[in-house]
């Protein structure tokens, strides 16, 4: 059915067009398989000035030296708390916000939603101290709300849903209208299911910035017990002494992991969710 | 016939908005106003207000060469890593627009750039733009200090961007191009569209809501993006890499210099502000929604 | 539908687990701000009920790091189970002083810690807290302690101001020059270079082009920032300071002195003679790396950096350390100590204090130095350590060790970083200016007026806004 395509050619040209498409997808990691390759090599083969990229001996040693030194299982389970608890709120606090601004009319909904999208452009580095100062007088020092507390909101992410709902969902909106549904019972009962996709790409994105997030969590921690994994990358680069790479590459694909897998899972729901969404509509 | 609004249905729909806005107000935009009101003061290294300074602190940080040239910097940034991961992100999404047998793979190897952390991305990239140690002038045969030459530097921050913003493009873009319906496309094609006629006349407008997102998004990003210039340059060598935010940020965290800082963050703040606006008529008159 | 319906419980687990960690979350939270004030216990760390916890906060990363948690470790299974002191080291990164500052500011006591590590710059900032307790308070209430003729007088010096110690030197250094013993064979010297003019001489004969005329191998490899320049004011005489008050340690400083007693000139003048060799490398990538994989034949570095080129040399070709050239051969200083220092909290419990006092004592221990010291670069800061027969042996076998010991055990105590107040802004503007001096794009006098000048604004501008 599907042969209306950009690309339309026999089946040898298709797969000959999948190879290619790996390759490029290959040359764009290959930053990430630099990276892959020094975690496996020792100190003094990745400072030697030849060109090799492949290991002479592959040696695990960096790996086992960053999990034996580092709490490494702690951070990481802090860092999926942190990561989760605000996925969720940036889904639902973002859905509710641009169900406000995609389907109703009301005064001063421009100027509300400009200053959302003004703040993003608000350098969040500049409001730390003074946000570090809020959340100490709300008791929240060294606790996963306090860590996750300037997360639970992205203006981008309310961006993004308006856009979404815009787009795709203005005609089931105003079916619904004219069967009388309740304003309430359209958004939980229809427009959440419906827009799974963009929930599951919100939910990435999220994670994947949460996950990733270094400052914020380590200003507002002060034991061990509540740090994240980003701050493994500093401790190793300690720039006092010098770099290990090595070890800082090793921790670096070991960090990696969760969040590429929890990116694989869900890339795929989105990619397959907006397809069923376009078809169902 | 029309029905008088209830209260309920008057309030309704800023309920909706209420508990983004509580998050927005408290953490976002007090912490602002706070920084702008204490712009005009002078503050000492402890944040505490020491006196009235008027626009003095405007006055200083324009007259800064540093803060000037971050300026420029900031443009050349932005104006070059959006349109390029931008355009990059396009073509990547219209190649795996198909969903083919393979596509599950190289689909996360063209997306899985944002799943990279910008501590690490920074790292790799250091050791990769090394001089001596790096791969890439073994690779190239080059003998160049890719981010302490002053004729390179900022360009090699500027790779790093575009690569890192490539992957996020891709999986939006993505989703909005396989949103579209293969009879939209065969239409275009039964009336002649094809080429670059028909992603400029067809497909753009059909995914604009989805660009017009990315565009806002990709500049407020590139206008308050550190990391990779902290990390690895500093703002050096002599400012090459000086963007707005880099500059706040060397004033208040590294120097607690919040004089400078304050009124550098309003200052960058109506650059950004400007280029939005931008952004939003050209949503009002390109962007298109169904 | 089938994968909607995995999405969902997906979602729904993750739901789950971030809800119920959020509460554990919370709980932790409510417990620690309930502590606030009094003897917290907010950490995981199993701190026996009973005993007095004392939080560390530190900056140390890979093996040092490891180092001092296992010192940690083992002082909580001895001497601290006896005394009944708990200590919780915390790593801090070079954010600690920030976050004591910030938790100071809010007055959140519970969440700051006893022990801070920071650079011993801040020690006039740290001043400003009053719950900074001042170490030379320590020594007269505990006379039977250390006191601080037991540590090297130019440590000491290090960490005071005004005549008082602050704090307690930990991890200190200073900059060596570390040079490539087979490179310069091979260039036919026996001797590393003693002055800055010989040192430029060495660089032209150790550089290596290749046929294109390209350098394949720099005789020196050193970028001159605010650490560097201060050291070479400092070698020049004891009498010469970066700053007014004895460099900022008898009082603010509030302007530069290094234009009038001429040594920031001196400096710059004999640094022409490298600027002009094509083989000085003038922008530092990674030095210490680019130095052991013989990129460079000769670099300057802090003395810390001597146990990670140790091992990524590993034994490829022979290397030591020396002083750093002279500006001058009749020069009188020395490079100076730098570094980091423990400062010390009181958190409203003079319990505490006197178990951080017990705990700061015991890192000073002549045994624990020389651990920190053989695992880093870091000079051990008590004669007492240097004196260990495990430290003598360690010093034969690791000679490149043993130059920055020497420098901070005989040389001038007077020759001591300065605490310019704004020296991260300084930094900034030192290293800008030398950049575009040594690319040639600024003649010596243009150089020297505008470090002056620039310098001194930042100051005049700090105390602007800070008096």
């Amino acid at each position: 059915m599907n042969t209306q395509s950009v690309f339309k050619k026999s089946k040898v040209k298709s797969g000959l067009f999948q190879v290619f498409c790996l390759a490029v997808g290959l040359v764009l990691c290959l930053p990430l398989v630099y990276a892959v390759l020094i975690s496996f090599m020792q100190e003094t083969e990745i400072v030697s000035r030849d060109l090799h990229l492949i290991p002479k001996h592959w040696s695990m040693a960096n790996y086992e030296a960053v999990i034996e030194s580092q709490n490494l299982l702690r951070y990481m389970f802090n860092s999926l708390v942190v990561a989760m608890i605000s996925s969720f709120s940036r889904v639902i606090i973002g859905c509710l916000a641009a169900y406000s601004f995609a389907f109703f009319e009301y005064r001063g909904k421009h100027v509300l939603f400009a200053l959302v999208v003004g703040s993003m452009i608000i350098p969040p580095e500049m409001l730390m101290v003074q946000n570090y100062f809020t959340t100490a007088e709300l008791g929240l020092i060294n606790t996963y709300i306090g860590m996750t507390i300037i997360f639970m909101v992205s203006a981008a992410n309310i961006f993004l849903i308006r856009q979404h709902y815009l787009s795709t969902s203005r005609s089931v909106w105003e079916a619904a209208k004219v069967d009388g549904c309740s304003n309430w019972r359209f958004f939980v009962g229809i427009l959440m299911p419906i827009s799974k996709p963009v929930i599951a790409t919100v939910f990435i994105s999220s994670f994947v910035t949460s996950w990733n997030s270094y400052l914020w969590p380590l200003m507002v921690t002060n034991v061990d017990s509540m740090r994240t994994v980003q701050v493994v990358i500093t401790k190793l680069n300690a720039s006092e002494l010098n770099t290990v790479y090595g070890q800082v590459m090793a921790a670096a694909v070991l960090i990696l992991i969760p969040s590429a897998i929890v990116f694989v899972l869900f890339q795929r729901k989105i990619t397959a969710g907006m397809m069923a969404g376009a078809v169902k509509e | 016939m029309k029905k008088r609004k209830s209260l309920f249905q008057h309030v309704e729909p800023y309920l909706y908005l209420l508990p983004a806005f509580a998050f927005l107000l408290v953490f976002v935009y007090y912490p602002f106003i706070k920084n702008a009101w204490l712009s005009f003061h002078t503050v000492n290294q402890f944040r505490l207000v020491k006196s009235f300074a008027g626009l003095k602190n405007y006055a200083k940080v324009l007259g800064d060469e540093a803060f000037i040239q971050s300026i420029g910097n900031t443009f050349i940034y932005v104006l070059v890593t959006v349109p390029a991961s931008l355009l990059i992100a396009y073509l990547l999404a219209m190649m795996a627009r198909k969903t083919r047998k393979l596509s599950v793979a190289y689909e996360v190897l063209f997306a899985i750039s944002m799943a990279a952390s910008d501590a690490v991305i920074a790292m790799i990239f250091q050791l990769a733009y090394n001089s001596q140690l790096g791969i890439i002038n073994k690779v190239l045969g080059t003998n160049i200090d890719w981010l302490h030459d002053s004729r390179y530097a900022l360009m090699s921050l500027m790779f790093i961007q575009i690569w890192k913003n490539i992957g996020y493009n891709f999986l939006f873009m993505l989703s909005a191009l396989r949103n579209l319906s293969d009879d939209v496309l065969e239409a275009a094609r039964l009336d002649g569209v094809t080429g670059w006629k028909l992603h400029l006349k067809v497909i753009i407008p059909l995914v604009s809501p989805m660009l017009f997102f990315l565009l806002i998004k990709d500049i407020a990003y590139g206008m308050t993006v550190s990391s990779y210039t902290l990390i690895l340059t500093g703002g050096g060598p002599n400012n090459a890499t000086q963007t707005i935010i880099t500059y706040i940020y060397s004033k208040a965290i590294t120097s607690t210099n919040y004089n400078y800082a304050f009124a550098a963050t309003m200052v960058g703040f109506f650059i950004s502000a400007v280029l939005i606006m931008f952004s939003m008529i050209l949503e009002k008159r390109k962007v298109h929604y169904n | 539908m089938k994968r909607t319906h995995v999405t969902a419980a997906l979602l729904t687990a993750a739901m789950v687990v971030s809800m119920t960690a959020c509460g554990k979350g919370g709980s932790e939270g409510s417990a620690s701000t309930t502590a606030a004030g009094g003897a917290a216990g907010e950490t995981q760390a199993s701190a026996p009920a009973g005993s007095t916890e004392v939080v560390f906060w530190h900056s140390y990363g890979g093996a040092l790091g490891e180092t001092v948690q296992e010192i940690v470790d083992e002082y909580n299974e001895g001497p601290g189970k006896e005394k009944n002191i708990f200590v919780n080291a915390v790593y801090q990164g070079y954010e600690g002083t920030d976050k004591l500052i910030l938790a100071y500011q809010t007055k959140d006591m519970g969440n700051a810690c006893d022990i801070n590590i920071g650079l011993t710059s801040t020690i006039p900032s740290m001043l400003e807290l009053d719950w900074t307790v001042k170490v030379s308070d320590m020594m007269a209430k505990h006379p039977d302690g250390m006191q601080g003729e037991d540590f090297f007088p130019a440590l000491i010096r290090s960490v005071s101001y005004r005549d008082e110690i602050i704090a307690l030197p930990l991890a200190n250094s200073t900059l060596v020059m570390y040079y490539n013993v087979d490179a310069l064979k091979e260039a036919g010297f026996t001797e590393p270079p003693k002055t800055l003019d010989e040192l430029a001489q060495y660089t032209e004969k150790l550089t290596v082009k290749d046929g294109s005329g390209a350098v394949t191998r720099y005789g020196f490899e050193c970028q001159v920032k605010r650490y560097q320049l201060v050291n070479y004011i400092s070698s020049q005489s004891p009498a010469f300071f970066f700053g007014d008050e004895e460099g900022g340690r008898a009082g603010a400083m509030t302007k530069l002195t290094c234009g009038d007693d001429k040594s920031l000139m001196n400096f710059l003048t004999e640094w022409d003679k490298l600027v002009q060799q094509d083989g000085y490398q003038r922008v530092e990538g990674n030095v210490a790396e680019e130095f052991s994989a013989g990129v460079a034949a000769i670099a300057m570095m802090s003395s810390s950096k001597c146990g990670s080129v140790e091992g990524l040399v590993n034994g490829a070709f022979e290397w030591t350390t020396a002083p750093i050239p002279k500006v001058d051969s009749k020069d009188t200083g020395n490079s100076c100590v730098g570094g980091s220092c423990m400062v010390l909290m009181n958190r409203g419990d003079a319990a505490r204090v006197d178990a951080a006092w017990d705990f700061m004592q015991h890192i000073s221990s002549p045994e624990v130095q020389s651990r920190m010291s053989m695992v880093s670069g870091y000079v051990p800061t008590t004669p007492a350590a240097y004196e260990l027969p495990q430290m003598k042996s360690f010093y034969e076998e690791h000679p490149q060790h043993k130059t920055a010991v020497e420098v901070i055990a005989n040389g001038d105590l007077l020759c001591q970083e300065p605490m310019d107040l704004c020296y991260n802004e300084i930094n900034g503007s030192i290293t800008d200016i030398m950049t575009q001096f040594c690319a040639g794009d600024l003649s010596v006098q243009e150089a020297h007026d505008k470090i002056i000048g620039d310098c001194n604004q930042l100051l005049d501008e700090w105390h602007e806004a800070n008096d």
